[in-house]
């Protein structure tokens, strides 16, 4: 039996870091109960997609999708008054809420209606749920609202980037959470209405951009 | 960071949102890819502390769950955790930052004098120096 004691700094290393595991610390391990017991634990608690940090593009190009957008829509230095808009925010408990993060050079920010995103930022959607199971993000073009991303909802940075072009206008950005998978048809409809239920609901950011 | 935030703030919606933040800070803070794990843990530990003092801070009622001291590895008291637990989240909104922190480190993270020096950037004895004013500081609120 050794009589080192070892942190949760020490274990915390350990387990994070298996190239430079110290030898001591694994025969220790094989002794220590309580030490065993805390690196299983983290190893118990840890969820692979925890990549909150620096959410993933998407492999999918959608990137024409908002190019298009942008086109379309002229100069527009202000956030629209959106009829029925929501301040974009987490949400009071028990109300879902989507929040956007914009990555800029090596900065990242809560975005807030005040702040013009510019060309080339990076906005990511932290989600939450509250209990919905889905979650859909929209993006506009000329012929309407079109499906960006889908997936299962979890209270976390969505596993994608909308890059902003380096055109004018606005950037626009429509978010479904349901309670169960809708076809697209039905999440374009709940974007066009912003319908509010116990078993959907919606939100719609308007981002200004900051003129070149 | 979620155990760690939540060993402080005791509940694991709160240690989300704060090991979130803390990961969120390291995309911005300019750490060279190449970086140790021992400096990037040291980083995370640095920064999660000071973030989940501060959430300590706000938030008006402190409801903990000592089951998240319970797993403390063989350098770690659960009962003297939680007692200085109970104690930093009473004299928290008094007390310095840099206390708040050794005390977390070594109280309640249970890191050694010199661990908790290379997360805090100052020397062992300014760690054992803060952690003295931090027991002066329940002596005082005792008498």
């Amino acid at each position: 039996m050794d009589d080192h004691r070892y942190s949760t700094f020490a274990l915390d290393l350990y387990w994070a870091a298996p190239d430079t595991r110290d030898p001591d610390l694994e025969q220790h391990l094989a002794t220590c109960e309580r030490c065993h017991a805390y690196v299983d634990h983290l190893a118990a608690i840890d969820r692979p997609i925890e990549v909150r940090a620096r959410p993933k593009r998407p492999k999918r190009s959608w990137l024409p999708t908002l190019l298009a957008t942008a086109l379309a829509i002229a100069l527009v230095i202000v956030v629209l008054a959106w009829p029925g808009h929501r301040a974009p925010r987490i949400a009071i408990k028990g109300e879902p809420g989507v929040e956007v993060l914009v990555h800029r050079g090596a900065e990242t920010v809560v975005w807030n209606t005040s702040l013009r995103v510019r060309a080339h930022d990076a906005l990511a959607l932290r989600v939450a749920c509250e209990g919905m199971a889905r979650v859909s993000v929209l993006v506009p073009d000329a012929t309407g609202w079109h499906l960006a991303f889908e997936g299962s909802c979890q209270d976390e940075v969505l596993p994608f980037t909308l890059v902003v072009d380096d055109q004018p206008g606005v950037e626009q950005i429509s978010v479904v959470l349901s309670q169960s998978q809708l076809d697209v048809d039905a999440v374009q409809r709940a974007t066009a209405l912003e319908t509010r239920s116990a078993a959907l609901w919606t939100t719609r950011f308007t981002f200004a951009k900051e003129t070149p | 960071m979620r155990a760690k935030c939540r060993r402080l703030l005791g509940d694991t919606s709160a240690a989300e949102d704060a090991a979130q933040e803390t990961f969120l800070r390291l995309l911005n803070a300019g750490l060279r890819p190449d970086a140790e794990p021992r400096v990037v843990l040291a980083w995370l530990y640095r920064t999660g502390t000071r973030i989940s003092i501060d959430m300590l801070r706000e938030r008006r009622r402190h409801p903990f769950d000592p089951a998240h001291l319970a797993d403390a590895p063989c350098g770690g008291d659960p009962a003297a955790a939680l007692e200085a637990r109970s104690a930093l989240a009473r004299i928290a909104g008094a007390t310095p930052d840099d206390e708040l922190a050794a005390a977390v480190l070594c109280r309640i993270d249970s890191l050694t004098h010199p661990e908790a020096a290379a997360v805090m950037h100052v020397s062992e004895r300014t760690v054992r120096r803060l952690l003295d004013r931090f027991d002066e500081r329940l002596t005082t609120e005792h008498a």
